[in-house]
């Protein structure tokens, strides 16, 4: 495992995009999905975390911001379902758009919004049955467009007022790694 | 502003005592055999053990009257719709081409308390350990340790990022930044500028507790990493960590050999 090549500025940077998904989950809050309660900016923290830090920092802000947002939020019953979504959307929209120009952004965010609507519709079902699927398939549609229409440009605004973020992430310490 | 961030309320009960794995596994063990009943006598039973439960622990009504509520909506939608998805049984009304049927009722009533039941049993470790202890638990049963002392970092600055938000948002605010104008999109993007600040200076803040890191000897290689709390468990402990074991393992024997469970009544 990579586990020894967390140095100490990808675990300070880990922390601080959890934390940053945490307070964009908790700080806008707009009631309104039935059954998860309310329409929120987490993908907006997620697809930023991924996008500037890779798939490694992108699932784990995304997963474990998302679940320990639910976790304070009052919506604990969603943390594991939440923590395997967001994450798994982290890490594919980090794969594919990672530092890349705006078209492939587009492009992993695309790909990531289908894992990440799959991944709710299902666990849905699995816990509420048909009924919250149809209930809750719009929010889900909806923070994904807001997590494009902010995303996308917070992500390109800070990396040109900000360059320094291209040489945080700990990607080139797993790439190095046999 | 006022949000609190932490749901553990601070009290001397057995349960806050109880060591934070064993509380973790109350609320495993309950969320399984909650997913696979659907006997409503059972999930009604269960619902009404983590009441007491929460009560036993002296936590305030007020915390488990604003569980209740934020449960309140899902409460009533789903026994209304889920006559929708079940067409079978005896008929009681129709509706168009909807049929209400009594045991689709009954389907919906119990899926409505197995909700509520798995959110109480999610609550319960959360209202009686704080975040520390819940962090050490987690990497007591195997979570890598980097990932717990993220998680834990990650809840400390919490409360800073959300203040820094909020200054910021005034501050753009004051500038004439309209937050609450303009169609849906026009709304999300008036949070850009926020949030690009925001991000900004949380960046910022990696510097310094990356460096903090590094003095407290973070990621040294060839040194025992010694903590300052162990967890401990007791005699007690263990016990009702078996016990609880034993009434899950037993509910689910007699799910999967005798069936029972697999039906409403």
């Amino acid at each position: 495992m990579a586990k020894s090549k967390w140095d100490a500025k990808s675990v300070a940077v880990t922390a601080i995009m959890i934390a940053v998904v945490i307070v964009l989950t908790l700080a806008v809050r707009i009631p309104v999905a039935l059954t998860r309660g309310y329409f929120n900016l987490c993908d907006v923290g997620v697809y930023f975390a991924a996008f500037a830090f890779g798939p490694v920092i992108g699932f784990l802000a995304g997963g474990f911001g998302g679940a320990l947002a639910d976790i304070i939020g009052g919506y604990p019953q969603w943390a594991i379902p939440t923590l395997i979504i967001h994450g798994c959307q982290g890490l594919v929209a980090g794969y594919i758009g990672r530092g890349k120009s705006i078209v492939m952004l587009g492009t992993a965010w695309l790909v990531a919004a289908i894992v990440m609507i799959g991944g709710y519709m299902t666990a849905s079902f699995l816990m509420y049955g048909p009924a919250a699927v149809l209930t809750d398939f719009p929010i889900y549609i909806a923070q994904n467009i807001a997590g494009l229409v902010i995303g996308v440009p917070l992500y390109l605004g800070v990396r040109k007022s900000y360059p320094q973020i291209n040489n945080i992430g700990v990607s080139r310490a797993w790439e190095e790694e046999k | 502003m006022g949000f609190d961030f932490d749901l553990y309320v601070r009290r001397k009960s057995w349960l806050h005592r109880l060591d934070p794995r064993a509380k973790l596994l109350i609320s495993l063990v309950g969320m399984v055999v909650l997913l696979t009943t659907k006997n409503i006598y059972l999930l009604l039973g269960l619902l009404l053990l983590f009441q007491l439960l929460l009560i036993s622990a002296k936590i305030p009504g007020h915390k488990i009257v604003w569980i209740w509520k934020m449960m309140m909506i899902i409460n009533i939608i789903i026994p209304l719709v889920w006559p929708l998805f079940y067409q079978k049984g005896t008929l009681l009304f129709q509706f168009g081409f909807i049929k209400f049927t009594s045991i689709a009722f009954l389907e919906g009533l119990s899926m409505a308390i197995r909700v509520d039941a798995l959110a109480f049993a999610c609550f319960l470790p959360l209202f009686c350990t704080n975040q520390g202890q819940l962090v050490r638990a987690l990497v007591a049963i195997g979570m890598p340790y980097n990932i717990g002392l993220m998680i834990a970092i990650a809840l400390r600055y919490v409360p800073t990022l959300y203040g820094s938000m909020a200054t910021i948002s005034q501050a753009q605010q004051s500038r004439g930044l309209e937050l609450a104008k303009g169609s849906i999109v026009k709304k999300l993007r008036a949070y850009l500028p926020i949030l690009t600040a925001m991000v900004i200076s949380s960046l910022s803040i990696t510097d310094k507790l990356a460096m903090s890191l590094e003095c407290r000897g973070f990621a040294i290689k060839g040194v025992k990493r010694t903590s300052f709390q162990d967890l401990k468990a007791t005699l007690a402990d263990y016990m009702i960590s078996v016990a609880i074991l034993i009434i899950g393992s037993g509910l689910l024997l007699i799910r999967f050999l005798v069936g029972f469970g697999s039906t409403v009544i």
